[in-house]
């Protein structure tokens, strides 16, 4: 308990220096000018979006196999946090997109990833509203999740590559990555990444305890 | 019976009942009709760019095969056969047989809309046979994709809503390969400027379909 208490204000102190230098360093962008700031909070929202909806691919695959409700408990939380993160991830990369390409909406590859992203996540919950039985609704929409993960590589990696693109790749990673990003900014941008990635960590762990306390408390009236 | 024998059995006898129902075949066909009159008429005969062409080509082809792919669980739940064909068959024969089903009909509704779609939208210059091989892998891909949404659709509520909205992010990757693929068959370019998205589809196809057959065996068990 003396640890997690630890690691929580931990968290609180990184972000909120992630926050500090976002903005006390020079923009990462001098093209693009200050709304390139955002990149240090749009990138990470995207990514937690696409790791959240790999969890829940994850605990799918559990449950199926194992059948035990709380995996399915898990994988339904991991889609509630992923979805605010598309969402925010969404609305970022849009504001972002009206100052950089001068429209809030340019039906860029990886604008239409994302909102399919944010289909699979309503489809997905729609799925379970739809269904009152708990058995046929956790293994349905555990499969419904899995097949959805499936096209996710699609919708990253080949869409992209099909069509044109005005989303720089090569970014973050990559043969032109030390010459797109100064040193600076790599690390903020980095620190930033761990960050989210622990944001969603602890949300999860706090809300996985909620789920599996809620169906302690169901199953002994 | 081997899976080939049973999957062959569950196959003659989807046939045979849609021949017996051949009224329901026929609504099927004038859904898909509508569809394509409505995006021909309201486009006219203009000049169109092959751009706009192949996105509308999978649009109309995306909703006319909606009625007819979501039916293929359904029509089983309404006649009360869906326990006794889980008696009879493995999941692996059922999901095949299916599969085939639902790619012959899809097959039976483009032989006559796509010429349609043609004639009415006076579509010329085209690699025919590029065309007939996106058309093919593109129909692979709209039954492997829709199967596995149509067996949990069956059995949920809000059926018809609800199989669009549970198809189409799955779809969307298809279908954003197979306009690509159809952009370049309308402009009249060669096999080069297709080997992206005919990769592309091919691998869709294996990955989905793959997918869909290992997870039928999930649901249809619950």
């Amino acid at each position: 308990m003396y640890i997690q208490k630890m690691l929580r204000w931990l968290l609180f102190f990184w972000l909120a220096a992630v926050i500090f230098f976002a903005f006390a360093q020079p923009a990462p962008q001098q093209q693009i000018g200050e709304t390139s700031r955002i990149f240090y909070f749009h990138v990470p929202c995207a990514w937690v979006c696409v790791l959240a909806f790999f969890m829940t691919a994850f605990f799918s695959v559990r449950y199926l196999l194992k059948k035990e409700i709380t995996l399915d408990a898990k994988a339904v939380l991991s889609a509630q946090l992923g979805l605010i993160f598309c969402i925010l991830a969404t609305l970022s990369g849009s504001i972002w997109a009206r100052f950089a390409w001068g429209a809030f909406w340019n039906w860029d590859p990886r604008q239409t990833s994302i909102f399919l992203q944010l289909l699979i996540y309503f489809a997905y919950f729609s799925l379970r509203g739809s269904i009152g039985e708990t058995e046929k609704r956790a293994t349905f929409s555990a499969a419904y999740a899995i097949l959805a993960f499936l096209t996710v590589p699609f919708l990253i990696f080949v869409v992209p590559r099909v069509t044109a693109s005005l989303h720089p790749s090569d970014t973050v990673v990559g043969k032109e990555a030390e010459f797109n990003l100064g040193p600076t900014v790599r690390w903020i941008f980095f620190a930033s990444l761990a960050g989210f990635t622990f944001l969603y960590y602890q949300l999860y762990r706090l809300g996985a305890r909620i789920k599996v306390a809620e169906l302690g408390r169901k199953e002994t009236p | 019976m081997s899976w080939a024998a049973e999957t062959g059995a569950i196959l003659k006898k989807e046939l045979r009942s849609e021949l017996r129902r051949r009224w329901s075949s026929a609504l099927l066909l004038l859904f898909g009709l509508v569809t394509v009159f409505v995006v021909s008429f309201s486009l006219g005969a203009g000049s169109l760019t092959p751009g706009i062409l192949s996105a509308f080509f999978w649009v109309t082809l995306f909703f006319a095969s909606t009625a007819g792919l979501s039916r293929s669980f359904l029509k089983e739940e309404e006649t009360k056969t869906i326990l006794a064909l889980r008696l009879l068959a493995g999941p692996a024969a059922v999901f095949w047989g299916k599969f085939f089903f639902n790619l012959f009909l899809l097959l039976f509704l483009e032989l006559v809309l796509v010429p349609l779609f043609f004639v009415w939208l006076n579509v010329s210059g085209v690699n025919l046979s590029g065309f007939i091989l996106i058309l093919a892998l593109g129909s692979l891909g709209l039954v492997a994709g829709t199967t596995l949404s149509a067996a949990m659709v069956a059995k949920a509520e809000s059926k018809g809503v609800l199989f669009v909205i549970l198809a189409f992010p799955i779809l969307a990757p298809l279908l954003i390969f197979a306009m690509a693929g159809t952009k370049a068959v309308f402009a009249g370019f060669g096999w080069e400027q297709m080997a992206n998205p005919v990769k592309a589809l091919i691998s869709y196809v294996a990955v989905v379909g793959a997918g869909s057959s290992i997870l039928f065996d999930f649901i249809w068990e619950v």
